[in-house]
């Protein structure tokens, strides 16, 4: 945990504050960066890209809030942003026909279960995985995901429960949902 | 817990406090970018230090080891309607022929004084331009007359050009002969440095004060590559103009530095070139597979794909605006009486603002260092005349630090040229 001295710290422009505060979160959002981007180069551009905003912006760092709130919301959005201006996001359509038969998981036995889970995410159309992942894992809600990625709010929803569907049929095939 | 909730749970619990440390590199970079700003600003009070020292070495030079003695001035007008020699040996003798018609007046067209210097060891002649000047031969003999009350001008040891110039001015128009105004050119004289006269110091160096002119153009690039896809990303910055003042600071009359302020406006374009990988079916050829009787019992199509697709896109445009801090050390190349190269070479600190004009909507806006330093090459041709000095400059300013910042791997440089006119005058 951040202390509030270091917080203090690293609000005010001290090397460590910033020290502690990457220390502490840099594992997380690296994390983040990874799940979204999917290429390790582009990750970690992404996190070096987040840590010198969060440094940039740490006057606008309201103490009130959770730190690791803060930082969190702007990894997700320079993960997106660089998405973005990569690959541009593209969203699946809504008359996409899944085959779960010909989608079952690729893979050999397993045993990690976050692997499987990992898999499933990877097989997801890019659309679906982001959304997804933005909803069921970050927590952000639809209206949210909607300014994010620039689309609307009925899309965002249209995209999750659509891969929703589709992870359900992929582990139901599998064992692992119920 | 329904079906669909368990599935954002399941993710949720494997997902949401996962954490992967990064590479230490990462953490290197961003303390870099943060803490350790721009790498090449030491070479500012390097500059800085060798420009003090220069001037302290200059001021401590002795001028009394550099004494030059006038020892004549010889006025010469080679107009072809009249005939003027006119020399004044400044040793006590005094001797003038004047072969002009009394109580006319003419205007004198090229003229020059030209100034024996006598420093013991070696006698060198030093030309001193002349304005054009009228004048009525009556006031000439009566002004000539006062001048032989004047004391002698060989007293004074004269170590500066400048001063020598004062001086030749001072004589020249206590004759009447002329009101001269000297052209503050360096001569190239290397022992014609600082002032001793009457005993007292006073050291007087030539000052230019510059002014430049100038349009360019910045090239940025960035490429990023991997398997399928190569960007090639293109930071434009056109339409450049360029305004600058710079006072000189002189070591010798050759050689000196130069800092001063400039201000540089442009166009901004971000355009990104990618070159796709792409199956278009262009061709192809059969292959055919015969029996031992040479029948083909079977045919099989190979077709060829062209895999290359260009596409660009403009990304966003604007304008920069960029404060310039440039040092440069100058050598100073007399080509004749009229023209001189010269060549700079230095640092030119920036501070860069950008305003965005457009941009698409999923633009992500790269991050500008508002402070960089280019390393300088500035090479120009002069024409003198008077105290002034009217040229042509190119020039070639590099970044060798990251300009912009859009990514951790990315390599980008920056680099200028520009060319235009330059005005000095010489104090």
């Amino acid at each position: 945990m951040i202390s509030e001295k270091e917080i203090a710290a690293f609000i005010s422009g001290d090397k460590s504050g910033f020290d502690a505060i990457y220390k502490a979160y840099s594992p997380g959002m690296y994390a983040i960066c990874l799940r979204y981007l999917r290429s390790e180069s582009d990750a970690l551009d992404a996190l070096q890209d987040t840590f010198i905003k969060v440094f940039e912006y740490r006057k606008k760092y309201d103490p009130g809030q959770p730190v690791g709130a803060w930082i969190k919301t702007i990894t997700i959005r320079t993960a997106i942003n660089q998405l973005r201006s990569r690959q541009r996001i593209q969203l699946t359509s809504d008359e996409i026909d899944f085959n779960v038969d010909q989608d079952e998981l690729k893979q050999e036995p397993e045993t990690d279960f976050k692997q499987i889970l990992q898999k499933a995410l990877d097989q997801l159309p890019e659309g679906y995985r982001i959304v997804f992942s933005l909803f069921a894992i970050e927590n952000l809600t639809h209206e949210e995901i909607s300014d994010y990625l620039g689309i609307s709010v009925g899309a965002s929803k249209s995209q999750y429960f659509k891969a929703k569907k589709y992870l359900q049929k992929l582990l139901q095939k599998n064992r692992i949902a119920s | 817990m329904s079906q669909m909730e368990e599935i954002d749970k399941l993710f949720r619990d494997a997902f949401e406090n996962e954490s992967i440390a990064p590479p230490v590199e990462v953490k290197n970079e961003i303390d870099k970018r943060l803490f350790g700003k721009i790498d090449f600003l030491w070479l500012i009070p390097v500059v800085v230090l060798m420009g003090i020292f220069g001037l302290i070495t200059t001021s401590a030079i002795n001028v009394a080891d550099y004494k030059t003695k006038m020892s004549c001035i010889e006025l010469i007008n080679n107009h072809s309607d009249l005939s003027e020699n006119m020399r004044h040996d400044l040793d006590g003798k005094k001797r003038a022929e004047n072969k002009i018609v009394p109580d006319n007046t003419y205007t004198t067209k090229e003229r020059v004084a030209k100034v024996g210097l006598d420093s013991g060891n070696h006698n060198q002649v030093l030309e001193v331009g002349v304005e054009h000047h009228t004048y009525k031969v009556s006031e000439l003999s009566k002004k000539t007359k006062q001048n032989s009350d004047q004391q002698n001008l060989s007293q004074f040891e004269v170590n500066s050009k400048n001063e020598m110039d004062s001086i030749v001015n001072t004589y020249l128009e206590s004759m009447a002969l002329l009101a001269v105004q000297t052209v503050a050119v360096d001569r190239g004289e290397q022992n014609i440095v600082g002032l001793n006269m009457d005993q007292k110091s006073h050291r007087k160096a030539l000052l230019p004060f510059s002014l430049y002119s100038g349009v360019g153009f910045s090239k940025n690039r960035i490429q990023i590559k991997d398997n399928n896809t190569i960007e090639d990303v293109k930071v434009r910055e056109g339409d450049q103009l360029q305004l600058s003042a710079e006072v000189g600071i002189p070591f010798s009359s050759a050689s000196g530095i130069a800092v001063g302020l400039g201000y540089e406006y442009a166009t901004l374009h971000f355009d990104q070139y990618r070159v796709l990988s792409d199956s278009i079916l262009t061709g192809g050829s059969w292959n055919y597979t015969m029996d031992s009787t040479g029948i083909i019992v079977d045919s099989t199509f190979v077709p060829v794909y062209s895999v290359q697709n260009n596409e660009k896109i403009t990304y966003a445009k604007g304008t920069v605006s960029t404060f310039v801090l440039p040092v440069y050390f100058q050598r100073k190349f007399r080509l004749n009486s009229k023209w001189n190269a010269q060549i700079s070479v230095g640092v030119r600190l920036r501070y860069k603002q950008i305003n965005w004009n457009y941009a698409e909507p999923d633009f992500v806006y790269p991050d500008y260092k508002k402070l960089n330093l280019d390393i300088a090459f500035r090479p120009e041709l002069n024409y003198n005349f008077r105290r002034s000095s009217l040229g042509v400059y190119g020039a070639f300013n590099f970044s060798p630090g990251k300009d912009l910042y859009r990514s951790f791997s990315e390599k980008f440089y920056r680099a200028n040229t520009n060319f235009g006119l330059v005005y000095r005058y010489y104090f």
